[in-house]
């Protein structure tokens, strides 16, 4: 394996715990509790997981909006962690983000092309002709012309604004995209040249996506590999084919299992409950409460990846001694 | 252009347009219908409390001095004063507002605070009282109505501010690294604009209310200025034989008053479909 783009080592955020003056003391939340993940150059890593599994916090946290509690975030090997916002994003600019509603993160009062000149220049492209030079690229690189600049947010189609999202985030030349939900909100037609695109562009220029979503057909269509996360945790991480061909968590089977298909079948069995709340998790396997395999070790410690096969792990040890007999 | 063809459509609105812009001409060019703008201070015995005439359309008041002139030339003074107040409140209250809805920390909840204790007491009291302490004047009577009426741009434009800034794109400014002064001046401040312009017309009309009971009590102009209030209260002495006597300036108020009024709820309907009057 080459050396990864990004790596993470332990990462934590968690929020609240803390007392402060005159304050009443918020509940400790483990957004993301302890996450180590490897991002070669290249490739697409699927990020999945219910809402309010850590999801966006983890790339709030790698983008540098949120600091970390704990752990290392390594850049090409460089430690880009441990700094506060500001900071952190400047060092952190080859880290870029594409917001879930690309029309909503556009500001209704500022024409298209006054936004892309805006983001260039906050990244100090000082030079009026070299932004325009970029711009006129970059929207012709996400299939949009030039007239595009003069309309205003409202004026565009949901695909348009997806598509300007893209370009923005694009002209600031990054080596990693974050993409939040990039396909929510749009019909399947739209949705599919969307991804195309995505794939094109991501040739074009080299770069290496973290695809958050909860779509599994789409992240089964677009990612080489999976991670799926569960409060703050990756339960299973591998291939996409492997994860979507034979899971190994059983949080995973029944997400997939409670994915709408085309072919008739029998609606697999629902997780049953709700997912715990972040503020008062379960001991030992988050997962336990709602397990059909759960067993009395795991309410005792908390499973940690291990190999079920090459380029698959998964926090789970009666599956893993299901899958690897000894 | 679509705009403003929404706004002719409103005839409230623009009836209030046309009220407010008559009398923003008659405080720049008052000789359109005053002979001799100088000579509105000097008296005449014999004319003293002549009813309305063709040639007096408001009569005279005790000093024989044409009471309509003197209500034309008025309308200069209780525009200065309501145009120098909303100015001064707004630049003070909008970047405190901003500040406070924008950023969080010991700073904001200061700003909001001190707000709050403004808010709490009455404005006209707490005028009174500071326009009392400064002595009389019209200088004074601006500068305690401007201290008294900033909270209320803070208010809201902090209210403004923390709706816009929990919007997406703030976010994704912040996510592409902008400067906090960059988002509050470029995008938060255009975004909040149209409540605080809707704000400022209704608080023109409000404060020429408040300006003229303060030169009613006495804290405001002194004689012989054609202060709208002023002139209430010298003719209230005259009420109710000479009724015309104190009768036109207050009729000059409520219109000027509700001319403002008009457009602001126009404007606002313009700005917020939602709040159709119905």
């Amino acid at each position: 394996m080459t050396a990864p783009l990004l790596e993470t080592v332990d990462l934590k955020k968690h929020y609240g715990g803390t007392r402060k003056l005159l304050q009443r003391p918020k509940p400790l939340v483990k957004a993301v509790d302890g996450i180590d993940l490897q991002l070669a150059p290249g490739e697409v890593l699927g990020l999945v997981g219910e809402s309010g599994c850590g999801k966006s916090t983890l790339a709030r946290t790698l983008l540098g909006l949120e600091r970390e509690t704990e752990g290392k975030i390594l850049f090409e090997g460089k430690d880009v962690g441990g700094r506060g916002a500001s900071a952190a994003r400047a060092i952190r600019s080859d880290i870029q983000y594409v917001h879930q509603d690309p029309g909503a993160a556009l500001d209704p009062w500022w024409r298209i092309g006054d936004t892309l000149h805006e983001t260039l220049k906050i990244h100090g492209v000082t030079d009026k002709a070299e932004r325009d030079a970029r711009i006129e690229e970059m929207l012709l690189a996400v299939g949009l012309n030039d007239s595009f600049r003069r309309r205003y947010p409202h004026e565009l189609s949901g695909g348009q604004q997806r598509r300007v999202g893209l370009a923005r985030t694009l002209s600031l030349r990054p080596r990693l995209v974050i993409l939040d939900e990039p396909t929510s909100g749009l019909d399947l037609s739209v949705q599919a040249t969307v991804l195309k695109l995505m794939l094109e562009l991501r040739a074009q220029y080299d770069l290496t996506y973290l695809f958050i979503s909860h779509d599994l057909s789409v992240v089964e269509r677009l990612c080489d590999r999976v991670a799926i996360m569960y409060l703050g945790r990756i339960v299973e991480i591998g291939a996409a084919e492997q994860v979507f061909s034979k899971p190994a968590h059983p949080y995973t089977q029944a997400l997939l299992a409670s994915a709408p298909t085309l072919e008739r079948q029998e609606a697999g069995k629902p997780i049953e409950g709700d997912p715990p709340s972040p503020t008062n998790r379960p001991d030992g396997c988050p997962f336990h409460p709602r397990c059909p395999m759960a067993e009395a070790a795991c309410r005792q410690s908390v499973p940690d990846l291990a190999d079920v096969a090459a380029a698959h792990r998964v926090a789970c040890p009666p599956a893993l001694r299901t899958l690897t007999p000894q | 252009m679509l705009i403003l063809k929404k706004f002719l459509r409103d005839l409230p609105a623009v009836l209030g347009a046309l009220i407010v812009l008559a009398a923003v001409i008659l405080a720049i060019f008052p000789e359109l219908l005053v002979d001799n703008v100088d000579r509105i201070n000097r008296g005449n015995i014999i004319m003293r409390l002549k009813p309305p005439s063709a040639d007096m359309p408001f009569g005279t008041d005790d000093l024989g001095r044409n009471i309509f002139e003197r209500v034309i030339v008025g309308t200069r003074s209780a525009l200065t004063i309501s145009l120098f107040v909303v100015v001064v409140s707004m630049i003070v209250g909008v970047p405190l507002g901003l500040i406070a809805g924008y950023r969080s920390g010991w700073a904001s909840s200061a700003i909001m605070r001190v707000t709050d204790v403004f808010l709490a007491v009455p404005q006209l009291i707490l005028a009174i009282a500071i326009a009392q302490l400064l002595g009389r004047g019209q200088i004074s009577a601006m500068i305690a109505l401007a201290v008294t009426y900033w909270p209320f741009f803070t208010r809201t434009v902090y209210a403004e501010t923390q709706k816009v800034r929990a919007s997406l794109f703030v976010e994704a400014l912040e996510g592409y690294g902008a400067s906090k002064t960059r988002i509050m001046l470029f995008h938060i401040l255009p975004n909040v604009a149209a409540p605080v312009i809707v704000r400022a017309t209704v608080g023109m009309g409000f404060v020429i209310l408040t300006a003229a009971v303060l030169g009613f009590l006495g804290v405001g102009a002194v004689p012989p200025a054609p202060d709208w209030g002023l002139q209430i209260s010298e003719g209230r002495k005259y009420l109710p034989e000479q009724w015309w006597y104190a009768t036109f300036p207050g009729l000059a108020i409520l219109l000027l008053v509700l001319g403002f009024n008009l457009l602001g709820d126009g404007l606002r309907d313009l700005v917020d479909p939602r709040l159709r009057r119905s």
